[in-house]
């Protein structure tokens, strides 16, 4: 019994090391930050997520319950940093704009600037 | 899931309503102390009668300090209590498969098209009313990858998607489809969205 726990928690902890490894390569290879976070803070995301699932598996007992907890927090907190970074990103003309294959926030904003100054 | 990514860009004015409701109904601050210090007897990892009362201080003086303001007249539209309680499994696995379907797709980009990948920022219409609905419907979109809010319209309900990869207008309307499915679930699973039915 304890063999089959100590099989599949090295699979998922193996599983989140390449999701995180891809999430490297999204954010070596992407061609602006905002694309890039969707690689740090997303498949690096799952990756995490099933190397703590995979050594709450395989360590069992009182150690998971802390580690499942970690996964909760980071499931909510990571997306409002990468919304944060993201919304700044887009601000400061850190998207690469031609990569874009449709802006409606940008469209929406030089209606904006058109019409009146902008509010914020 | 109380947090409201949207408050951080437009603080609202404290309502006259919101202060001092501690000492008049310390209930409200109950169920967060609970938890609080339940997180806090599972972080030390034991249960003993110690831990229990250092972690229900530190529970209170929190709540106490930085307690969210109540939600006033947005109670009608508050996040489902018992009802969602059937339908939240379906809506977890739902997001953790599209957590896994679309980290494999951001993953292939990044290997097979890298700095050419197209992306795009959609606009999505909410259907969802209250603050504390949009900003669960914007934390579920943020969670899948593939899929980045880069703007929260609170007054008109919008939302700005920023999604990777994005080709055409087909993908587009895809998006749209994907973020309304999250918050018809959401929306399911909440009494007075019903009756309301879309704005």
């Amino acid at each position: 019994m304890s063999g089959v726990r100590e099989v599949v928690g090295v699979v998922l902890m193996l599983g989140g090391a390449l999701f995180s490894l891809l999430a490297g390569v999204g954010m070596l290879r992407f061609a602006d930050t905002v694309s890039r976070l969707h690689a740090a803070s997303k498949a690096q995301t799952l990756g995490l997520l099933l190397v703590l699932v995979g050594a709450a598996v395989h360590e069992g007992g009182p150690s998971a319950p802390p580690l499942l907890l970690i996964g909760v927090f980071m499931l909510v907190t990571a997306p409002v940093m990468g919304h944060v970074v993201a919304r700044i990103a887009y601000r400061t003309d850190a998207v690469a704009r031609e990569r874009l294959t449709v802006d409606q926030l940008g469209d929406r904003l030089s209606r904006q600037d058109a019409a009146e100054p902008p509010p914020r | 899931m109380r947090a409201d990514p949207g408050d951080v860009h437009e603080p609202r004015p404290d309502t006259p309503a919101s202060r001092g409701s501690v000492r008049r109904r310390p209930w409200r601050y109950l169920p967060p102390v609970l938890w609080l210090t339940l997180l806090w007897a599972v972080l030390w990892g034991t249960f003993t009668v110690p831990t229990l009362i250092a972690g229900a201080v530190v529970a209170a003086g929190t709540q106490a300090a930085f307690g969210l303001p109540p939600r006033g007249a947005e109670r009608r539209h508050r996040l489902p209590r018992l009802r969602g309680v059937v339908q939240l499994p379906a809506l977890i696995g739902y997001l953790l498969v599209d957590l896994v379907v679309s980290s494999v797709v951001v993953a292939r980009e990044a290997v097979r098209s890298g700095p050419r990948t197209r992306s795009g920022i959609v606009e999505v219409e909410l259907r969802a009313r209250s603050d504390a609905q949009i900003a669960t419907v914007a934390l579920l979109t943020l969670v899948a990858p593939g899929s980045l809010v880069l703007e929260i319209d609170r007054e008109r309900r919008l939302l700005y998607v920023h999604a990777l990869p994005l080709r055409g207008a087909a993908d587009a309307e895809g998006r749209r489809a994907a973020v309304a499915r999250i918050e018809r679930r959401l929306l399911a699973m909440s009494r007075t969205a019903k009756k309301e039915g879309p704005a």
